[in-house]
This record gives structure tokens, C-alpha cells and sequence, in this order.
């Protein structure tokens, strides 16, 4: 067993046991967690939120927060045991030995201090260097983490810069001392896709360039497998797999790392809510609830973390069990069938396209219903104050789409695209400057304009804790929507709304604190289909969840829409998620939609439209971290200021095609094929590489 | 720099104006609200004849429409002339000149020891927040003093000086002006009733304000890059801490010059608390409204200051 395995050489770093709890909590959040990395390995921890992988980060960099202790078990530095050490010698390991890269890079860097004075900090806390060469070695690391005007950027303040900028100064901060180890938790969570993919790739870089070994923790297992050489799986605390990423990838042993791995690409699942705050087995595997093909002893016996040879290790019976090499006679998951989104299109698997969860068969074609929603020419204005000259923000700037009864359109777009500020004049929260939305009420007959839309549309939003009233009963906030109904038939249709969206009645006594994450957006779902809407706009809806909650949600909304015939626009900054639901994707750039497409087009066009293909050639894959495509590469842009943008092509200043056309001149819409449109000269020129 | 310039015009711009506001309805309200006018007063026997109060309204010119009087006294305010005071025949402008240099000595002592008291220990309670008993050891005194009324603890304080310090016990006022020793003994008891009162807020707030700031993802960060506690607390934590604890001074300093009327009351100060007391009970009109005026300057003075150097502690409220 791993644990029982004496140090080797070129062991940087040794968890043996480690068991850490919080005051207050019954069980511990990390529990006889033992690994080793060594000099320059790269080592992803996933599992889904509650699973221990972020106390088991701040852990290792000594950083737990005062709540919680170590309770049993060690953590061995360069071979000296954490725990023996002093303060001030912990000190003068955090920032030198182990650097940091924090979750959230707008609230990372401390808001009123420059970008200068806290890098100089970094390397002031742990080296006195001549001025000449501490502004060198901040020079360097700027370079590292390829910020661009490094001399400028160092006077500003972190509000002045971007969200992907900031989260380089982090991890420039983090490297500026030449760490052994660097420790990333949810680095690029809250970042878009494209920038994601860069401030990966400048991770994995720097630690090849330093040889420094990394531990990169995420509930997504493709962002771990983009940059990681070793996943570690971890679930209620514990670790249940430990193995080589591509072997990991290839043949997933523990069912959990097999749901996983499933989710992480939007695939309809065969398993319950993981309900991570109820009381796992007193006895036996923690998994066995929820296991497929659990085994009789699994009951009884807590299963150990064994090693199983090639570097892994597994913790399930159905595995360690029976000797004879059952991992590698296991059925190959599907996970082999490809990981890129891009095989989607022409995928010849008998399964349905990997990321469609949908399917195809007996759903009527839009053209055999009529249009539930129409939007034309939508255009919001936003005078931005505070400039000597007035300018305009033009955040959605004319739009027009058509959802049709029963349909799904999916809006795709980094943030500052404009999606959610259509999304809200979908809904009616936001007046349009100009254009029109109509609505069909009830679904049927022609939309209408002037018709009400309070009732008629409903939006569920990304983070459900936020959405509900904390002091209102899940019940009394599902009910809202439908206070002018009759009295006595209130507590039915809340009830029959509840259990539509797999929830037990009884929750709706409950406040919204005492549900899970998942249970909150269930009950945000019911409060929006309860007054029989006839479309729902998911602003982000599933974004805020990890990968197997976000799974669940999808395949419950796609299963209402079946049972009552709801149309959504799903709001999205994550393609897969969208690819999964919608019928029509529509990609949005700088308030303008560049290209939209049906669900079977795509499938024979794939993207067209040099901005989908660099929002889909985005995604993280496994090893994708390893070579960025070029064209990231060449994107390597931030989001143009809304506001100043010459004529042309509002792409074309981060466009690898844009010739003197692009930028002079704006393109329209036009019909690439048929249920196919893109706003680009050159569409279908730009292709992502083969992977 | 267009951001700097753009931020302070319109705080200065919007004092003004709420000034300009405050001054309506302070003129309003006394002067039309408040039954009796000052030739009720004068004539205290009340043996007059209505005619002659009469004839001593219209000299007074309460008799004239209510503009055209807030007009003639918002224009010898600026310049200066706020008239005289129809009991005593004394300037206004004497009076307050005598009255308000007092309470604003006495607020502003009385808010420096407060800083100096309060503010330190509300931070390193924060700091030792995880140890409860060096919490509550520190915090608790300033909490029991600030839990007492002013006029007990000046009384007790006065009354430990006639024993103890008696070179601290005096009943009679030294200005500024005529000896600086004299005046600060004078003013030592008064200033540290209300230091010490107001210690005990601003602990509690600073000491909110820094946990505030402990708990964020840039501490964390900053404790990650191993910074020396030092640096980590006294600049990272406590820039970001400042702009609340900043706030709180400057209402503070507002709230003291119209809220020493008691420790003036106790320690026989005849500063601006004690001049409002009279003008009441007067219907003194003219002198109660340059009192009021002057306390909301005060209140409105030491906010703008604030706000002018609050950018000094964070930049993005200057940024355009």
C-alpha cells in the first residue's frame, strides 16, 4: 500500500494519514489521505465540491483556516515534517518553498495595494535582493506568465485589470521565489474558457521550465487531465483512485472516477443525487449507496486504497478484490471515444454524439411548430458615466432570434458577449433601447407582442443559494409566481411542482440553507415552470454547479421540457453545457450574434465562425494544456473595451484570418448552409486542429 | 487625474449643497414651526399690550414674508453678520466666536484619545480574535466605559481629580489664547469622558472593520507569500481596513461638537453645547440658528474631509 512505502529520493512532498476536521462537523474533511509527489511531478486532485480536495490543498500549503485542525497524520516537506516546525519557519516555506495560486483572481490581490508593491512583497518576505536584481526577477516572472507591458501594468491597482490578468500577477506572485511546489486550487473556476485554456498552458509551462512540481486541484477532471500527469480522485474525503492520467482517462476503475469522468462531458448518467451532506454508511465503502455494482462485502468492510501495480492505485472491492488484473479487462469506458468536442460532429459511434443529451428520436422538427418566442433587432444601450466623453456600451447590439415550441436555443459567448443582458430582456427584467420581444402565451397562437409577460416567462439564475430568499420556506418562494391563483389549490401545485423537479414535498417546510446546492436549484426550477411558462431562460443556470450536479440538472430540464413542452434559451458561457441541451447554439461576440446554428447542421458543419472555433478549440482536454492550439495562441487577446471599437469586424483585432475587408468593413449574417448562419467573410476557412 | 479632479468637485459640490439644504430648514422650522418668537421673551412680565409686541416683531422683522427674511439672513451669514442677539444686545458673531472654538478643541481631543485608545486595541482584538480570552480581556474595559452615561463618568472623573490630581481640578475656563498649558488642563478631564467613551465604539468597529478584511482571499494570498506578520497586518490588512474606520471618525467628529453638551454641562465649559441649551430656553432664533449651522458645518466638514482622503487609501474610488 502507498502509505506504507518509505521515501524515496526525489521526493518532494509525503502525505501520510492525513486526517483533518473542522470544528463543529461530524466527519472529517479529509480523511488517511496519503500521496507522494516528486521533484517536477504534476498532480490534479478532483472530486466534486465536499469531497475534501480544497482542505486537502490548504493543507499541504499550510493554510488551513482556523477552524480546522489536523487531526492524525503528517505532511513531509523536502523531508521535514510540517508539523515539527515553527511559525516563523512555516513562514519561510509558504511563498518560497510552496507557492499559491488562489480560486477567485478578482478577490486574490489585495484591492488597495499596486500590482508592484505586492510582487515586491512576495520576494521581500523571503530575500533582500539590490534593486537592480529584485526588479529583474519581477520582470521575469511578469514575462513567464506572458503579461504584456509589464512597466505599466506594475503602477496599476488590481481593479484596473482584467479577471485573466489578475490571475497572472497570482500566479506570477506565486512563482516569483522559484517554488519546489506550486499549489492551484480552482485556478481558472471563475474564468472564461479561452482565458482558462491560456492561464493553464502557462501553468503547465512553468512548471516544465522549473521543474516544479504541481498540484492543481478542480472539480473538473478534463482542466486536471489538460495539465496533470497523475489525478488523484477523492470522494467524501477520502482518495479513491490514484493513477496516471492518460491510464486514468482509458480505464477508469473506481465507479466514481467512472461517473466522473462521464459527467465531465455532459453524458446522461445511471446513478442518484450524491447527497454530500447526508451521513455516508456507518460501516463498509462509502461509495456503496450509490455504487452500480456494489458486492456483498462492500457492507460491511471499509475498502483500503490499494496498489494495484503501474502506479495505481484504487480503493473498491470489485477491483482489488479479484487478483487477476481486473483494470485492464474492465470494459473500456467511453471516455476513449474521445474528448474533444470536436469529434462531435462526425462521430460514428454507435452511442449518441458524446456531449448530446438530448438525442434525436421522436421530437417533433420546429418546423411543425410554430415560433413561442421572436426577438427582433434587440438593442441595449449603456451610457457609461465617468468620461469626459460620453460613450456608449452597446451591450446587445441588434439581435434577432426565434425559439420555437418546445425548443431549446443555446446562447454561448465570453463573458461581456452581451448573453445575459438578452437574457433579461427575454425575460422583460430589462427594457430593450430598441427591437421587440413576443411571446406566444401559453405556447401557442402567434407570439404577441404587447402580451403580458410576467407569468409567460420565467428565468432561473446561476447561483441558487443567491436566488432564494434565506428567511422564506422553499415552499412559500416556489408559490410567488402564482399568488393570484386560487387559494385552496396553492399547496398542490407546489407540491406536484416539487415532485416534478425530484423533489421530496416535504422540503418545502425547509429553509433554503438546510438544502444541497443541487437541491436549491431544483426548487429554483420549480419556481420557474410552476406557473406553466411557456419559455424558461437559464442565465448560467447549471454554471455554479461541479460536473456531476450540472449533469443531473440538464437531464432534469430536458426531461420538464418533454413532459410540458417548455421552450428554453439557455444562457451559457460554457459550450459543452450548451451543446448538450440546445437544438439551435447561437454564439454571441460584443453584443452581436456571429454565428447560429441548428442542432443537425452543426453536426455536418461543425462551427464555422472563427470565434466558435476558438470558444469550442477552448475546452480543456486531456494534455490540451501541453500545446495550445495556435489559434489561442494567436487570440491571445483580452476582450476589447466594449466601447472603443473602430468600423470593421468587431473579431477581426483577434481574428488569425482577418484580412483588410475584415477590418473595414462589419459583416452580416449570412447562410453558410441551410439551418446555418455566420457573420464572417472567410467562414469555414478556419478548422481546430485535428486532436 | 480627470477622475481625481471629478471625485472631489462633486463631494465639495454636494456638501455645499446639503448645507445650503440643512440651512432652509433649520430657517423654517424655528422660525415658523416653533411656537413663540424672542418678543414673547422680552416682554417676560407679559404686561405688554399686543400692539407692542406687536411693534417689536415688525422691528425685528418677523412680521416680513418668511423668503424675504431667510434671504436678508442667508446674506449677512456669508459675509459674516449674523446678527445681534435681542436679550443680551451682544454680536451673534461674538458669541459663537467665544462658544465654538470650545467644543471643537473639546471634540477633537476628546476623538484623538479615542484613535489613540480605540482604534489599536479594535485591531489587535481582531488579530487575537481566535484566543477568547485575550478578545474579551482587551475589549471588555472599553465596552464597560462605553456602557456608562457621561455625566457619571465625568462626575466620577471630576471627582477623582479633586482628590488625586487636584492640578486638573478647575472650574473656571482658560481660552487658548491666553495660555495653552492652562487650557489643556482645563480641557483634560472633558477630552478623556469622551475619549474614553468613544474609544469603546471606535474599538468595536475597527475591530469589525479588520476581521472584515481578515477573512479575505488577499489575506489568505498575502499569508501564502509568506509575508512577515508585521507587513502582512499593519499595511495589507489595515489599508484595506482604513476606509470604514476613516468614516466612523468623521461622523464621529460631526456627532461630538452637537453631542458635548452634557460633558459641558459637567465640567462648567461654556462652549457651543451649553450656548444651544440657552438659545432654547430663550427662543434666542438667530443664535440657535448659527449654532445648528455651525454644528452641521461641523458635521458636514469633517465627512467632506473624509471623503478628500479616503482615495489616498483606495484607488477605485477615484477611477473613472
Amino acid at each position: 500500500m502507498l502509505r506504507q512505502m518509505a521515501p524515496e529520493t526525489g521526493d518532494l512532498l509525503t502525505v501520510s494519514d492525513l486526517t483533518v476536521s473542522y470544528a463543529g462537523a461530524h466527519a472529517p474533511a479529509v480523511r488517511d489521505v496519503s500521496f507522494q509527489i516528486r521533484d517536477g511531478e504534476r498532480v490534479g486532485v478532483v472530486g466534486e465540491s465536499g469531497s475534501g480536495k480544497t482542505t486537502l490543498a490548504l493543507a499541504v500549503s499550510d493554510l488551513l483556516p482556523r477552524a480546522a485542525a489536523i487531526r492524525r497524520g503528517s505532511v513531509t516537506l523536502q523531508g521535514t515534517d510540517c508539523s515539527t516546525l515553527t511559525p516563523r519557519a512555516l513562514r519561510g516555506i509558504r511563498g518560497s518553498v510552496i507557492g499559491r495560486v488562489p480560486q477567485d483572481p478578482l478577490a486574490g490581490l489585495n484591492p488597495v495595494l499596486t500590482v508592484r508593491t505586492q510582487l515586491r512583497d512576495a520576494i521581500r518576505a523571503h530575500r533582500s535582493l539590490p534593486k537592480g536584481a529584485e526588479r529583474q526577477e519581477i520582470v521575469d516572472v511578469l514575462q513567464a506568465v506572458a503579461i504584456p507591458d509589464i512597466d505599466a501594468k506594475l503602477r496599476l491597482y488590481p481593479h484596473e485589470l482584467s479577471g485573466g490578468m489578475r490571475q497572472r500577477v497570482l500566479i506570477a506572485m506565486a512563482l516569483v521565489n522559484h517554488p519546489a511546489l506550486l499549489v492551484a486550487d480552482e485556478p481558472t473556476t471563475a474564468l472564461d474558457a479561452t482565458i482558462q485554456a491560456q492561464i493553464l498552458s502557462i501553468i503547465r509551462r512553468a512548471s516544465l521550465d522549473r521543474n516544479m512540481a504541481l498540484v492543481l486541484v478542480s472539480h473538473n477532471i478534463n482542466v486536471v487531465a489538460s495539465v496533470c500527469d497523475r489525478i488523484i480522485v477523492m470522494y467524501r474525503g477520502e482518495i479513491v483512485e490514484d493513477a496516471p492520467s492518460d491510464t486514468i482517462y482509458r480505464t477508469p476503475l473506481h465507479p466514481y472516477t467512472k461517473v466522473l469522468i462521464e459527467a465531465s462531458k455532459s453524458q446522461p448518467l445511471d446513478h442518484g443525487e450524491i447527497d454530500i451532506d447526508g451521513d455516508a454508511p456507518s460501516a463498509g465503502c462509502q461509495y456503496r449507496p450509490l455504487c452500480p455494482h456494489p458486492m456483498p462485502q462492500c457492507d460491511r468492510e471499509h475498502p483500503l486504497l490499494d496498489d494495484i501495480g503501474s502506479g495505481r492505485s484504487v480503493r473498491c472491492f470489485a477491483v482489488t478484490a479479484v487478483p487477476t488484473r481486473a483494470h485492464e479487462e474492465g470494459r473500456p469506458s467511453s471516455a476513449t471515444q474521445g474528448t474533444s468536442t470536436t469529434e462531435w460532429a462526425g462521430s460514428t459511434s454507435d452511442r449518441p454524439p458524446h456531449g448530446d443529451l438530448r438525442g434525436g428520436q421522436g421530437r417533433p422538427t420546429s418546423a411543425q411548430l410554430g415560433p413561442v418566442l421572436v426577438a427582433e433587432g434587440l438593442v441595449k444601450l449603456y451610457k457609461s458615466r465617468g468620461r469626459s466623453k460620453r460613450q456608449v456600451l452597446r451591450a446587445v447590439d441588434g439581435v434577432s432570434l426565434e425559439c420555437w415550441s418546445g425548443g431549446t436555443i443555446g446562447i454561448v459567448g465570453e463573458s461581456g458577449c452581451g448573453k445575459t443582458t438578452l437574457g433579461r430582456i427575454i425575460s422583460g427584467l430589462i427594457e430593450p433601447t430598441s427591437g421587440k420581444v413576443s411571446i406566444a402565451p401559453g405556447g401557442q397562437g402567434a407570439p404577441d407582442p404587447l402580451g403580458p409577460r410576467r407569468g409567460t416567462v420565467q428565468m432561473v439564475f446561476q447561483d441558487p443559494s443567491e436566488s432564494l430568499d434565506p428567511h422564506i420556506r422553499i415552499a412559500e418562494s416556489i408559490k410567488e409566481p402564482i399568488l393570484k391563483g386560487h387559494e385552496s389549490s396553492l399547496p398542490n401545485r407546489v407540491n406536484a411542482a416539487l415532485s416534478a423537479v425530484g423533489l421530496d414535498p416535504k422540503l418545502g417546510g425547509q429553509l433554503p440553507h438546510q438544502l444541497s446546492g443541487g437541491q436549491q436549484q431544483r426548487a429554483c426550477i420549480a419556481r420557474a415552470i410552476i406557473a406553466k411558462p411557456s419559455v424558461v431562460v437559464l442565465d448560467e443556470a447549471v454554471s455554479s454547479l461541479d460536473a456531476i450536479l450540472r449533469n443531473e440538472i440538464l437531464r432534469l430540464l430536458i426531461q420538464l421540457q418533454r413532459e410540458s413542452n417548455l421552450s428554453y434559451v439557455f444562457i451559457s458561457h460554457d459550450m459543452t453545457a450548451v451543446l448538450a441541451v440546445s437544438d439551435r447554439v447561437v454564439v454571441m461576440y460584443l453584443g452581436r450574434i456571429v454565428e447560429s446554428v441548428g442542432r443537425e447542421a452543426l453536426k455536418r458543419d461543425g462551427f464555422v465562425h472563427p470565434y466558435s472555433v476558438l470558444l469550442e478549440s477552448a475546452q480543456p482536454r486531456p494534455g490540451s494544456a501541453g500545446d495550445l492550439p495556435e489559434l489561442l495562441v494567436r487570440t491571445n487577446v483580452e476582450l476589447p473595451a466594449l466601447a472603443v471599437r473602430g468600423a470593421g469586424c468587431r473579431f477581426s483585432n483577434r481574428c488569425p484570418l482577418a484580412d483588410d475587408r475584415c477590418r473595414t468593413e462589419e459583416p452580416e449574417l449570412s447562410q453558410y448552409s441551410s439551418d446555418h448562419v455566420a457573420a464572417c467573410y472567410h467562414a469555414g476557412e478556419l478548422r481546430q486542429h485535428a486532436s | 487625474m480627470s477622475g481625481v479632479l471629478k471625485y472631489v468637485s462633486s463631494r465639495v459640490a454636494s456638501s455645499i449643497f446639503t448645507l445650503w439644504a440643512i440651512s432652509i430648514v433649520v430657517f423654517v422650522v424655528l422660525q415658523q414651526l416653533v411656537p413663540g418668537n424672542v418678543a414673547d421673551i422680552m416682554d417676560g412680565s407679559g404686561d405688554a399690550t399686543p400692539a407692542q409686541v406687536h411693534a417689536e416683531e415688525v422691528k425685528l422683522g418677523l412680521t416680513r414674508p418668511i423668503l424675504d427674511q431667510y434671504g436678508t439672513w442667508l446674506g449677512h451669514a456669508l459675509t459674516g453678520n449674523l446678527g445681534v442677539a435681542p436679550l443680551s444686545g451682544q454680536s451673534i458673531s461674538q458669541v459663537i466666536a467665544q462658544q465654538a472654538p470650545i467644543s471643537f478643541e473639546l471634540a477633537f481631543l476628546g476623538l484623538l484619545i479615542a484613535i489613540v485608545l480605540g482604534v489599536p486595541v479594535g485591531i489587535l482584538s481582531a488579530i487575537h480574535r481566535s484566543s477568547a480570552g485575550t478578545d474579551v480581556l482587551i475589549r471588555l474595559p472599553f465596552l464597560l466605559v462605553y456602557a456608562t452615561p457621561v455625566f457619571v463618568s465625568g462626575a466620577l472623573l471630576l471627582l477623582a481629580s479633586a482628590h488625586y490630581f487636584t492640578a486638573l481640578y478647575s472650574v473656571t475656563y482658560v481660552s487658548l489664547g491666553s495660555s495653552l498649558i492652562g487650557n489643556l488642563k482645563v480641557m483634560a478631564l472633558p477630552s478623556i469622558t469622551i475619549g474614553l467613551t468613544e474609544a469603546g465604539l471606535l474599538a468595536q468597529m475597527s475591530r469589525a472593520a479588520m476581521l472584515e478584511v481578515l477573512s479575505q482571499p488577499y489575506i489568505v494570498t498575502a499569508r501564502a507569500s509568506g509575508l512577515r506578520p508585521v507587513r502582512l497586518y499593519g499595511l495589507y490588512a489595515l489599508k484595506a481596513a482604513a476606509l470604514p474606520i476613516l468614516s466612523l471618525i468623521g461622523f464621529l467628529y460631526g456627532l461630538l461638537i452637537g453631542g458635548v453638551i452634557v460633558v459641558e454641562q459637567v465640567f462648567s465649559l461654556p462652549g457651543m453645547g451649553r450656548g444651544l441649551l440657552q438659545s432654547i430656553t430663550n427662543r434666542e432664533f438667530g443664535e440657535l440658528e448659527a449654532q445648528v449651522l455651525i454644528i452641521a458645518i461641523a458635521f458636514i466638514g469633517g465627512n467632506l474631509l473624509v471623503d478628500l482622503i479616503s482615495p489616498l487609501f483606495d484607488r477605485r474610488l477615484v477611477s473613472a
